[in-house]
């Protein structure tokens, strides 16, 4: 089995990756590829999925020897790379028995900390197709301010999509909340629709999480078709991507 | 009553392992059907569920029966239980020694009714939960609401650490966050019955 030994030049941007990924699961099984990084992990209840990928260009250093698969409790990760400083480079060497993760914040000092990690079956990549009739592209900083003012209302939102807007609807307690872009609007940057009306309804408190990607990225890409998962995507400049699905709640 | 939980229930009210039976007015075995799929398990007795002998039955217990009412559940439909099965004076925290004693009672409980479902209510039954299913304890605030995945004796069984109701008693702003954790545990429950749409239901 072969060795993993990445470097990544700014280990904090990294740690919004993990954090991204640990928003929605603890653990993750993450895959070590010659030519990139892959996490796809879906939570207990199989409402949402996360899945991270990231070229072998995003790195400094890369050398993957073999494909190897480890489980890494991103919790623990988490915990550790809010250490890294800025500047910090960070290291992550797996070795060959894939037992051990090191990960190796270099800055002024060198601080190396050492987690258990397991051996795991390499995460199956095919693509996960799900029909897609609406692509919403905002920014990301208004995407959370139209989660908080949902919050404020009800804990879950209906997105209706036309050729010429998006709405966001919440209800509960007797109050409601309708948040319109409209083509032409500076938060709405693409609208593609390919239905006269494209309508489906999640809860708020998964996309709010999800919307730890924001740290990652100025735009977020909605995409969905009436009662059907919604997928988020960021990509960030410096490379990679992160995207997240969530199952919808039927309302028939 | 199932003639397991009758046994547990007789057996706890003759434990004498630690000293609280000399301090308590009634043993709280826990109530609720044999085969619940959802078991809750609180940290123990206080002055109201000491009096009366049945768990949950004071101000907690009322804001419990609401927080079950937003996952859809009733209280009849669930499992009932504590860590400790007597109160602790002053309703203080459980000792160590106190956790040790009781807890096989717990186990047996949790071995009989097998719940697909195990809610722990505060920090102690999360911590002695988690434990069981191999998840390192942590601080309740960074896991409140998260389910976990893992096996026990009878098979595999999710965990859910929520906050104890009593927590919103001495602090309300956490009565928002209660409410969509159980929220999102009635969701959760929901698609573990087929009853909500998951992910998998749509690839193709």
């Amino acid at each position: 089995m072969g060795s993993v030994r990445v470097t990544i030049r700014e280990a904090k941007s990294f740690a919004q990756f993990t954090k991204a990924v640990e928003a929605i699961v603890e653990e993750a099984t993450v895959s070590f590829k010659p030519e990139k990084v892959y996490i796809r992990e879906m939570d207990a209840s199989k409402t949402t999925m996360v899945e991270v990928s990231m070229p072998k260009d995003y790195f400094e250093d890369y050398e993957v020897t073999e494909a190897i698969a480890v489980g890494i409790n991103f919790y623990e990760v988490s915990r550790i790379l809010k250490r890294a400083r800025r500047d910090d480079k960070l290291e992550i060497e797996v070795p060959p028995e894939g037992n051990m993760l090191k990960l190796k914040l270099i800055g002024v000092s060198t601080r190396e900390f050492r987690l258990p990690s397991i051996v795991k079956e390499m995460s199956e990549e095919r693509e996960v197709r799900l029909p897609v009739k609406a692509r919403v592209v905002i920014l990301s900083d208004e995407m959370k301010e139209i989660i908080k003012d949902i919050q404020l209302v009800g804990s879950e939102f209906t997105i209706e999509s036309t050729r010429e807007e998006v709405k966001f609807l919440s209800e509960g307690n007797g109050q409601s909340v309708t948040i319109n872009l409209r083509r032409g609007d500076a938060a709405l940057l693409e609208l593609e629709v390919e239905e006269e009306l494209v309508k489906s309804t999640y809860g708020i408190e998964y996309v709010r999480k999800m919307m730890e990607g924001a740290k990652l990225a100025e735009k977020v890409t909605l995409e969905y078709a009436t009662d059907a998962p919604l997928i988020l995507t960021f990509q960030p400049l410096e490379g990679g991507v992160l995207r997240y699905f969530l199952a919808p709640i039927l309302k028939s | 009553m199932g003639r397991e939980l009758e046994e547990i229930a007789r057996e706890v009210a003759e434990c004498r392992k630690c000293s609280l039976w000399k301090t308590r007015t009634n043993p709280v075995p826990g109530e609720g059907p044999q085969d619940a799929e959802v078991m809750l398990v609180g940290e123990a007795p206080g002055r109201s569920e000491d009096q009366q002998g049945r768990p949950f039955v004071g101000a907690a217990g009322k804001l419990l029966s609401e927080l079950l009412a937003a996952a859809g559940l009733s209280r009849e439909e669930v499992y009932i239980t504590n860590v400790l099965k007597c109160r602790p004076p002053g309703n203080r925290d459980p000792l160590p020694s106190e956790i040790e004693a009781c807890t096989p009672f717990l186990d047996r409980q949790i071995s009989h009714i097998r719940p697909k479902l195990i809610c722990t209510l505060g920090r102690f039954s999360a911590a002695y939960i988690l434990s069981r299913i191999g998840v390192k304890p942590r601080a309740i605030a960074s896991i409140h609401g998260k389910a976990f995945k893992g096996t026990l004796d009878y098979g595999e069984a999710t965990v859910v650490a929520m906050y104890h109701p009593a927590a919103a008693l001495y602090k309300p702003p956490l009565r928002e966050a209660m409410f969509r954790d159980w929220s999102r545990l009635g969701s959760l429950l929901r698609k573990s019955r087929g009853e909500e749409a998951t992910l998998e239901s749509f690839y193709t």
